[in-house]
């Protein structure tokens, strides 16, 4: 986990705003030094969408646009509790916790980040919990194993996004929550980093409605 | 990448089955290079890109098809959504609407579909799109179809 030690900014008044941009921008320009940190800094400077709003801001826009509130970010004692594999490249979302923190270290965060931060978490254990439900089709000499029965069954055609076979044995694959659309399970996490919608049908891929 | 160049493969295939299927697409890839794709579309009936044939170029982009194919016309073509200069195509599927189960064959479709009905509202040919959201529909038509002889239609004779 990155900590920014010793930057306690609250944004409390419109005209502090540059000030504390100017702040930030010192501050990130301090955080060169280290891979892990210059990850963040790029992290803070990309485009992220939030919640159901159309176009994607930067976190750094976010402060900028004074929504920061000077409520600080109490969930980073539990940021530390959920279980995260540094491994785990999926939404980058190591680094999101830790630049989730550097911003709010750096600006006593906002209420809408501590959303953009709750929707990804959601997300990203949604993605977990889908990873859990992968199945295989066996082969055809031993039909007894992981796979489902019924799955199998109903598993005709192609993956949409690699357009090959969906019964090919061994493979892992994944049927969608709400619309049960199957694709394989490589397939679909790499189009989730993207998008939050089946590819097929545009359901929302991962909320259970 | 090698998962795009597999899937623009199993593309290439499914187009050399498809031929014969939809007489109005003729897609083919470049000869050295599977990321570059032309297509020869049929201006769709009823319409002022009647009797015209269009060509379409495909830039497919290495995170295919993860990100959309770069689309335009290299055919002049008069039409609200399609940049008469530049040939860029404004469709939603080509940008924040793009689903991986697209194909550069569905693609195709869609921009006919888009050629028999444009979306005036979001133009990027203002002349076109003014016209027929001021209702001049028979100036748009005769504009289009204008367009459509000179650039789409071959020379006869
Ligand atoms: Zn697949
Ligand atoms: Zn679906």
């Amino acid at each position: 986990m990155v900590k920014v030690a010793a930057v306690n900014v609250s944004v409390d008044r419109e005209e502090q705003v540059a000030e504390q941009l100017d702040r930030i921008e010192s501050s990130l320009s301090s955080l060169n030094e280290s891979p892990e940190l210059l990850c963040a800094k790029d992290l803070l400077l990309r485009p992220i969408q939030i919640l159901d709003e159309h176009q994607p801001v930067c976190i750094i826009d976010l402060v900028a646009q004074r929504v920061a509130s000077s409520a600080s970010f109490s969930s980073s004692s539990s940021l530390n509790n959920s279980n995260f594999n540094s491994n785990s490249d999926l939404f980058g979302m190591f680094h999101f916790v830790a630049h989730v923190e550097i911003v709010s270290v750096l600006t006593g965060i906002a209420p809408q980040m501590g959303l953009i931060f709750k929707r990804d978490l959601k997300k990203f254990n949604a993605i977990d919990e889908l990873k859990k439900q992968a199945f295989h089709v066996a082969s055809s000499s031993s039909s007894s194993s992981s796979a489902n029965q019924e799955d199998e069954g109903l598993l005709v055609g192609d993956c949409s996004i690699c357009l090959q076979d969906l019964s090919a044995t061994g493979i892992d694959l994944i049927r969608l929550p709400n619309c049960s659309h199957a694709f394989h399970l490589k397939c679909i996490l790499s189009w989730l980093k993207k998008s939050d919608f089946c590819p097929l049908c545009r359901d929302l891929c991962l909320q259970k409605s | 990448m090698q998962a795009s160049r597999a899937r623009l493969f199993k593309e290439y295939k499914e187009v050399q089955r498809e031929k014969v299927a939809d007489p109005d697409i003729q897609l083919a890839c470049d000869d050295t290079n599977i990321f570059k794709w032309t297509a020869l579309i049929k201006g769709p009936s009823e319409t002022p890109y009647e009797g015209g044939v269009f060509q379409l170029a495909f830039a497919v982009p290495e995170q295919y098809p993860l990100q959309p194919p770069q689309v335009r016309f290299l055919t002049k073509i008069f039409h609200p959504n399609v940049h008469f200069k530049t040939g860029e195509i404004c469709l939603d599927i080509l940008k924040n609407a793009w689903s991986p189960a697209w194909t550069l064959q569905s693609v195709c479709r869609a921009i006919i579909a888009l050629m028999a009905h444009p979306e005036p509202d979001s133009p990027l040919n203002c002349d076109s799109g003014n016209l027929l959201r001021s209702g001049d529909i028979r100036g748009f038509h005769s504009m289009a179809r204008m367009y459509t002889r000179l650039a789409a239609m071959p020379k006869k004779g």
